[in-house]
């Protein structure tokens, strides 16, 4: 357990950083502007609970597949997954004030007809479930990464668990800011961005500096370059599919999700996603060159990784900001506040699970036998 | 030698002395585009060791890609909003939403016609008959057996020097292959 605690000055300072910016947005920020500073917080905590979800869920992934690109890129992901314990308890200001954010809650007309399934106590009793499921999942599927039949065995229905929770999760969290609103591809395409999202840190971290010269071969580069346009392109797929199907129906239940995005100032957010979350890494990852390069994938990947972090700003702060494009104080405090706690954790879990699999690795283990 | 040979055809229990004797053979200068193998099955490592050559498919599949896309996308903005326009349930008569499916489905069908086409030309197909099919041990180049040709166009192919050097390459058989 004492991969938790901060070594280094750097971790120290992201902790110190952390608390300070966390207490300015929820005590600071609710007391001036409570709906918008939880509106914040949502978001930031939406996006590292995906990015620890996702890490899992590609573990996971490669746990059934197999492959040496899953190897090299193990410890980034491992240490992402392993944060969901410390994301379960961000989740508890959500938890707190979920009458004060999310606007189904309190007027008993504005969850209807959903009124049974949106209700404050079983909201938060489903929160609770989601993270006991998905830190059950990590447990066991950890407990089993040493032998791969097992954690095949393991891999195969926490992928099934993922799929649902995530789709359960991401309506929950999100798409009930707009409670009348519903789509059917919303989960499934909040799910592929979680994994999205996880590949692309997990390709930074193997195609950056530190890493280069050691351990990484081209070959893995190019399979991760290929992951990632594969995920581009089944994010792209479903969210223009999603967009579609709404603008073509064009009926007032669901177009004022759109409305609101893409006809009011937050469009040039979409134009930003269409063009950094699909135009430009598309256009690079068809490339064998560049994915074949660590300078070229490593720029793409934390591309991707920003983009990212813009989709998760565009899915959640839109449905309660209707004025058109506008950032509050707490936009910044909220994902600094969680990303630094986050950061510091990933970091010493980062290094924990580095020297557990070098280990391994010399000892003929893991690195030995990659399949496939 | 009153025959023209088209090459010499050494022939391989294994992949691995397949790898193994394209390596060399390269080495021993023969040119990429003159040294072919045959194998009943892909062989991992067998591309780099015949060396970089040229391929013009991935170039035409992006002509295809581009072409079909742009083309398709301009044809349905041609014929629903110039030419045919029709009130279908108030939408725009340019409904860009709705034109890049199909548009998409094109891209990729041309893309992959044109990398067909260019595989095909590339290799010099459709073709009936080809000096090697008279050779009669290569008739097991799909079932159980591994081959090198060295092309009688190589500047450095000499009849006598390369069959010797394709004999130290410890191969089950070379033979002559005379062009048809």
């Amino acid at each position: 357990m004492n991969a938790w605690l901060p070594r280094t000055l750097a971790q120290w300072f992201a902790l110190l950083i952390s608390i300070v910016a966390l207490v300015a947005c929820l005590l600071l920020g609710l007391s001036h502007e409570p709906k918008q500073a939880l509106l914040s917080y949502l978001f930031a905590f939406f996006f590292f609970t995906g990015l620890s979800i996702g890490s899992l869920a590609l573990l996971m992934i490669h746990a059934i597949t197999g492959g040496a690109w899953g190897d090299f890129i193990r410890p980034p992901l491992l240490a992402a997954a392993r944060l969901l314990p410390l994301m379960s308890l961000a989740a508890i200001p959500v938890l707190v004030w979920t009458r004060v954010l999310y606007p189904w809650t309190g007027s008993p007309s504005g969850a209807q007809p959903y009124g049974w399934y949106l209700a404050d106590t079983f909201f938060v009793i489903r929160t609770v479930v989601y993270f006991v499921v998905w830190i059950g999942c990590l447990v066991a599927f950890t407990h089993n990464l040493g032998d791969r039949v097992r954690a095949r065995r393991t891999a195969a229905p926490g992928l099934i668990v993922f799929g649902v929770t995530s789709l359960l999760a991401s309506v929950d969290w999100a798409v009930s800011l707009t409670p009348h609103w519903h789509s059917s591809m919303f989960g499934m395409m909040v799910g592929t961005g979680w994994l999205l999202a996880a590949c692309a840190l997990a390709t930074t971290v193997a195609a950056s500096r530190r890493d280069r010269d050691t351990v990484v071969s081209s070959d893995v580069l190019h399979d991760l370059g290929n992951m990632l346009l594969m995920f581009v392109l089944a994010w792209s797929y479903l969210a223009f599919m999603q967009y579609l199907t709404i603008w073509i129906a064009d009926l007032p239940d669901e177009n004022a999700w759109y409305i609101l995005r893409t006809l009011t100032s937050w469009r040039y957010l979409a134009w930003f996603l269409v063009a950094f979350n699909f135009a430009l890494p598309f256009a690079v990852l068809l490339s064998r060159a560049a994915k074949r390069n660590p300078a070229w994938l490593c720029k793409i990947a934390v591309m991707l990784l920003v983009a990212s972090f813009a989709d998760a700003f565009w899915l959640i702060v839109p449905g309660l900001r209707a004025g058109g494009f506008a950032l509050r104080w707490t936009d910044l405090c909220a994902p600094v506040g969680i990303g630094a706690l986050w950061w510091c954790g990933w970091v010493g879990q980062l290094r924990a699970a580095r020297s557990t699999w070098t280990s391994s690795a010399t000892a003929g283990g893991e690195l030995e036998h990659p399949h496939g | 030698m009153s025959v023209r040979l088209h090459g010499l055809l050494a022939e391989f229990a294994d992949d691995r002395q397949l790898l193994e004797a394209v390596r060399r053979t390269r080495d021993a200068g023969y040119f990429a585009s003159c040294v072919e193998a045959y194998s009943p099955y892909p062989v991992e490592g067998l591309d780099q060791a015949l060396g970089a050559r040229h391929h013009w498919v991935p170039f035409w599949m992006l002509i295809g890609a581009i072409g079909g896309g742009t083309f398709t996308y301009w044809l349905e903005w041609y014929s629903a909003a110039v030419n045919y326009p029709i009130n279908v349930g108030g939408r725009p008569t340019f409904s860009w939403p709705a034109f890049i499916p199909p548009a998409v489905e094109m891209t990729i069908l041309c893309a992959v016609l044109l990398g067909v086409g260019a595989v095909l030309f590339g290799a010099r197909l459709p073709r009936v008959c080809h000096s090697l099919f008279e050779s009669h041990e290569f008739e097991r180049a799909t079932s159980d057996r591994f081959f090198v040709l060295v092309r009688g166009d190589d500047p450095h192919f000499d009849p006598l020097a390369t069959q010797r050097f394709l004999e130290t390459l410890s191969p089950l058989s070379v033979v002559e292959v005379a062009e048809e």
